[in-house]
């Protein structure tokens, strides 16, 4: 196995002991941007040691990799402050120069692996350039030999048959270690990871996580990792560094016991990570009618039951002509959603959880099986119910922007629905849309807005806000908070919440997030290959989990399993 | 119908508020578009151009047809701005009086093109799948046919003349308007906003109209001003071969095709009006650029 | 994989039947007399009416449409394409006398234009210059709003009249091939030069690109190494783009250097209503393009393995 010892004499005096990297007072300004995105940043980090970065988006922590990497755009500069690798200041290295360290000293792990492996070159030569661009003495059969050795280390057991593919036949997890073999090709003594699991499954980025913590182990690596993820970062990191609005706001150590964090973002930040709460959000303000939810399944399940799948399968073709293969997205799947509670699918993707949603609204029909809501099996409708069947049943996209139509204004895309259904008009209509808008928390102003104009948690308030428009009883959401932050995550699953419990709403619940399952739902199902391997009450899943692989599931929840404690000492 | 509560305040969500996108008023909209003093210029030569075409009188007191030979060859001047060709006619004049011809064929041109092309355009991406395959196969043979020796075959079949020249060059844009059209229709009608327009209960009629359509044009009207400069090129480009408006009457192509006889001794009767072609031509695809910026 | 060959295929055979079904519609059906238009504008006065029903009766203009297009697509089946109307030759004679000068020019000016583009793309992408940057990516779109017939006599003017480098005109002889030559490779190049410039910088910045810096590579290396063959790719489907733009230009830059060619041809054609010639470039341009448009079908899965493995799993 190769040895952490460099083959190449690094330029600049750069030493492999002591502190491999060091920011300092950095500050990083975009042309254009009147504020400077990064701003009296500092960190080091020291061999074997993992310093987390974590910061919500516009954070300033991409940045701050990209001028730790010396990648910045040209459009962005380091307006004062250093960067210091093993105590050589890189901060107006030239290309040429940085170019020397880059693989030897540093190496990156980048945060999307299916774009950062170049599409027409295999895996095996991406590796080795690594190693030659650092030694050209290197004969070709021993640069296979040692490029081969990094596969077998970044956790690729079938390195010879992997060394001659290209990266689309690769899964996401396989890619994500090819480039960790990339960034270890010339053996490096800093690691630089940027998000490098955001883009995987829990399952996968758990294992990714757990290799990189044992390669800093093995190697004695100093590690950055930058992450949005709290959970991540607390579980993995001696150090924590927070990020907001392009300032360091705190930096914490991590010990065995609960951090004490000053500064109120921290805090806020602990408190909005589903990671660390354990306990269903409660609904603040006023409640509907109906009672506690759980309470009222309990009384009477049968008549309760507002939605009901049963048996159903749902059938793609992959391909034409000769090669085409029927790929069972949905195979049998059986589930109830009980009224006035919240019913969640969880699975990781390629579970199917998207073709339920679908087809539980309509969206698409089962191949076999059926679909009954409010005991009517609504693959047979006629028109006019099935028009009814659309006012009471609506749906919430995962990204809102492309649900909203971009050339409609907010207060046209609530009045939609209600002009559709012809419910209302005139000032009736214009009453009813200020009240709809009011009621996910915006104010009046936005209703001239255009979705283009809005935030990514501001759309989805509209999306929840279209969807309640016309009084419906079921609303299906499709990884409704999955591509907001995580406070703002937080702030949407509090108004899903309240709402609810205003209107005894019923909810099917889509995620991939067991942990925002566990902060909205009652019951879940929980998908793997199309197939419901467990369901059960919320509680019940994970106090005792059955089968091995919701067990799997819960053990990659990132975050210290003294989570409750953690929440408990911050809200 | 139950009516939903008061607002609650919420700290979290004012917070939000703080890092929505700035909403982008007309006269910022405007201010951007004056900080970028190239479009500009091109917003100026365009509406100079069509002014010409609309108002020719008012530009030149030349008459274009008529010239006093003994100013023959003049070089431009004060007096005779373009100079004067062969019969002592004002270069000048010639030119804005041109303009009528060129941009009358290049307007009857994209509008041929725009109507045509973006009909089928929508119906072939809204229809099913046959019909839009056969209808994209021709639309397709359109373009295995290069541009302007299409435009020829038409002028071929339909004879010479100002008009003839338009229908042929806005025949022969029809493919790429249908395509951008189609593929942005397709685009819309999978989009996940139109879904929803249809999972709320909406009828296709309503949804073809209030969503795909507006959707859809945009990018069309783009393609319209990069269309209007291409147009420009083709008539002129026919005009230059002979095809166009017969020789006494003034226009851009044309007079190039003139002036060429003499390109050795007075250069400017060929150079000059070339170069207002181009200058048109690069003034209305910087527009084409910018409103394709803006889209995104 | 075969399957996706014949599909290929097909779709050429199809282009190419269609082109010459469309120019028969054009040509034949659309005129309102397509007797009159057999003849030289200027004889029409001198052919008495008895002569033009014998012609007519030659050529079929009195069978019906359908019978007309099915009698001269077989016979165009069979390599008879008509004669023309000027000189009498069979149409075939006629391309085939002054297709290879316009073969040779479209070459050299590709060649020159792929070059150009190139340079411009690579350039645009290095430089750290970044006026240099904004001044080479403002090229393109000029080059194609420039008209190819100023371009032409612009080079004329210089360097055949005032620097007397170059003929004016002439098919003989290499020096009258250069500014021919410059005068298509320049419009040709835009949009090569348009589509290049934009993926070498949208290449330039996708993520691999930050892999391959992070791994060691310099800037010319990442840009040689990595960016080079990812943004040359989707050149080659606008290959029929630059075929149309290199015979358009031909016929243009044939008349104004007075050259034999195959635009000289169509020009001379379209201007004595020479129907039978016209159809038969027509006919011409659209096999190049088809037979063009299925070597790129053909190379591109070799040169992209994300391509060739949808291919053979179909």
């Amino acid at each position: 196995m190769s040895v952490a010892t460099a083959r190449t004499a690094l330029p600049g005096g750069i030493r492999r002991d002591g502190t491999l990297l060091q920011i300092s007072g950095l500050q990083v300004r975009y042309e254009i941007e009147p504020v400077a995105a990064v701003q009296e940043v500092s960190l080091t980090v020291r061999p074997g040691e993992l310093v987390g970065v974590v910061g919500e988006s516009g954070s300033g922590k991409t940045t701050v990799v990209r001028a730790a990497l010396g990648v910045l755009p040209f459009n962005a500069t380091v307006v004062s402050g250093q960067i210091a690798y093993g105590g050589a200041d890189v901060t107006h290295w030239r290309d040429r120069q940085l170019a020397r360290v880059r693989g030897p000293f540093v190496g990156y792990v980048p945060q999307d692996p299916a774009t950062s492996l170049n599409p027409v070159k295999k895996i095996g030569r991406q590796v080795a350039e690594g190693i030659l661009l650092h030694d050209r003495r290197l004969k070709a059969p021993e640069v296979r030999e040692l490029a081969l050795g990094k596969l077998v280390t970044a956790g690729l057991t079938e390195a010879e048959r992997v060394y001659d593919q290209y990266p689309h036949e690769l899964s996401g997890g396989m890619k994500q270690r090819a480039l960790i073999a990339i960034a270890l090709a010339s053996d490096p003594a800093l690691l630089i990871a940027d998000e490098p699991t955001s883009a995987l499954d829990v399952t996968v980025q758990k294992a990714i996580l757990d290799h990189l913590d044992q390669l800093r182990a093995r190697f004695n690596l100093g590690v950055l990792l930058v992450t949005h993820d709290l959970g991540i970062a607390t579980e993995r990191a001696s150090r924590l560094v927070v990020m907001q609005r392009g300032r360091v706001v705190e930096e914490l150590l991590v010990g065995k016991e609960a951090p004490a964090p000053q500064h109120p973002y921290t805090r806020r930040l602990i408190a909005a990570a589903p990671s660390v709460r354990s306990a269903r959000l409660q609904p603040a303000g006023p409640t509907g009618p109906t009672g506690p939810a759980e309470a009222r399944a309990a009384r009477d399940p049968e008549a309760a039951d507002i939605l009901v799948v049963d048996q159903v399968s749902k059938h793609y073709r992959i391909g034409h002509g000769r090669g085409a293969a029927n790929f069972a997205a949905v195979a049998s799947a059986s589930f109830a959603v009980a009224r006035g509670t919240t019913h969640a699918i969880v699975g990781e993707s390629g579970a199917g959880k998207t073709t339920i949603a679908r087809l539980a609204v309509g969206l698409q029909t089962p191949d076999s099986g059926t679909i009954r809501f409010e005991g009517a099996d609504t693959t047979s409708l006629s028109a006019a119910a099935r028009r009814e069947f659309r006012r009471r049943v609506q749906f919430v996209y995962q990204n809102p922007f492309s649900s909203l139509d971009p050339s409609f204004s907010v207060g046209r895309l609530l009045a939609e629905p209600l002009q559709v259904h012809q419910v209302l008009s005139g000032d009736g209509l214009r009453q009813r849309v200020r009240e709809l808008v009011t009621a996910v928390r915006l104010d009046h102003s936005y209703l001239s807005r255009r979705p283009a104009e809005l935030s990514g948690g501001q759309a989805q308030r509209v999306a929840i806000a279209r969807a309640l428009a016309l009084n419906p009883q079921l609303v299906v959401l499709d990884e409704p908070v999955s591509s907001l932050d995580v406070s703002v995550q937080g702030q949407v699953l509090q108004l899903l919440v309240d709402l609810q419990a205003r209107h005894g709403l019923t909810y099917l619940f889509i995620s991939h997030d067991l942990g925002v399952v566990r902060l909205i739902a009652d019951t879940v199902s929980v998908m793997r290959r199309g197939q419901v391997v467990e369901d059960g009450p919320v509680s019940r899943i994970f106090a005792d989990p059955r089968d091995p692989y919701t067990r799997t599931l819960i053990g990659a929840i990132p975050g210290p399993s003294g989570g409750s404690q953690w929440h408990a000492s911050y809200t | 119908m139950t009516a939903l509560t008061e607002p609650i305040d919420s700290p979290e969500a004012a917070d939000e508020v703080a890092v929505a996108r700035p909403v982008a008023s007309p006269l910022r909209r405007a201010l951007t578009a004056v900080r970028s003093p190239t479009l500009v210029i091109a917003w100026l030569i365009v509406l100079t151009v069509i002014a010409w075409a609309v108002a020719p009188q008012l530009f030149t007191h030349s008459n274009p047809l008529v010239g006093n030979p003994e100013q023959a060859f003049e070089a431009p001047s004060w007096h005779h701005l373009f100079g004067t060709d062969q019969l002592g006619r004002d270069m000048f004049s010639r030119v804005v009086y041109g303009s009528r011809n060129t941009l009358t064929a290049t307007l009857y041109a994209v509008l041929v093109g725009f109507v045509a092309g973006g009909t089928i355009g929508l119906l072939s991406g809204y229809a099913d799948g046959t019909t839009d395959a056969v209808v994209m196969r021709f639309i397709d043979v359109l373009l295995s046919v290069p541009t302007l020796l299409l435009a020829m075959t038409v002028v071929a079949a339909l004879g010479y003349g100002v008009l003839n020249v338009a229908l042929a060059v806005g025949i022969v844009s029809i493919a790429s308007f249908a395509r951008v059209m189609r593929s942005q229709v397709l685009k819309v009608v999978q989009s996940e906003y139109v879904e929803a327009a249809r999972g709320l209960g909406s009828r296709w009629p309503r949804v073809l109209v209030l969503h795909v359509l507006p959707n859809s044009v945009r990018s069309v009207l783009s393609l319209a001003a990069l269309e209007f400069g291409t147009a420009v090129l083709a008539v002129a480009t026919l005009g230059f071969l002979g095809y166009g408006a017969p020789p006494p009457q003034p226009e851009w192509g044309l007079a190039v095709s003139e002036g060429r006889a003499f390109l050795d001794t007075y250069p400017w009767l060929a150079l000059i009006p070339g170069a207002v072609i181009a200058v048109v031509v690069l003034a209305s695809n910087r527009i084409s650029t910018a409103s394709r910026g803006r889209r995104r | 994989m075969l399957r996706y060959l014949a599909g290929k295929v097909a779709r050429a055979a199809f282009v190419v039947w269609a082109a010459y079904t469309l120019s028969f519609v054009l040509l034949y059906l659309l005129p309102v007399n397509a007797v009159d238009l057999l003849f030289n504008p200027n004889e029409q006065q001198v052919i008495t009416p008895a002569v033009k029903a014998k012609i007519a009766d030659y050529y079929g203009f009195n069978k019906p449409a359908v019978v007309q297009y099915f009698d001269r697509l077989w016979a165009a089946l069979h390599g008879d394409m008509g004669a023309s109307v000027q000189s009498g030759q069979p149409v075939w004679a006629e391309i085939g006398s002054v297709i290879w000068p316009t073969i040779a020019l479209a070459l050299c000016a590709l060649l020159l234009a792929v070059l150009i583009a190139f340079t411009i793309a690579f350039t645009a992408s290095y430089t750290r210059q970044r006026w240099l940057a904004n001044l080479l990516q403002s090229l393109p779109p000029a080059t194609v709003s420039v008209p190819v017939f100023l371009i032409g006599l612009i080079l004329i003017q210089v360097f055949a009249f005032r620097l007397g480098w170059f003929p004016p005109m002439g098919t003989t002889g290499a020096a009258a091939l250069v500014l021919p030559l410059i005068t298509l490779a320049i419009p040709v190049s835009g949009p090569i030069a348009q589509l290049l410039t934009d993926s070498f910088l949208t290449e330039r910045n996708s993520p691999y690109v930050v892999t391959a810096i992070a791994k060691g590579g310099t800037r010319r290396w990442v840009l040689v190494r990595e960016v080079f063959r990812n943004a040359s790719l989707p050149a080659l489907t606008i290959a029929g783009i630059i075929l149309g733009n290199l015979l358009a230009g031909a016929v243009v830059v044939e008349t104004i250097y007075s050259r034999a060619g195959l635009g000289r041809l169509t020009e001379t054609a379209v201007g004595t209503k020479d129907i039978p010639i016209i159809q038969g470039v027509v006919v011409v341009t659209a096999t190049v393009f088809a037979v063009a448009n299925l070597a790129v079908d053909l190379i591109y899965p070799l040169l992209d393995p994300r391509l060739k493995a949808r291919i053979v799993t179909s």
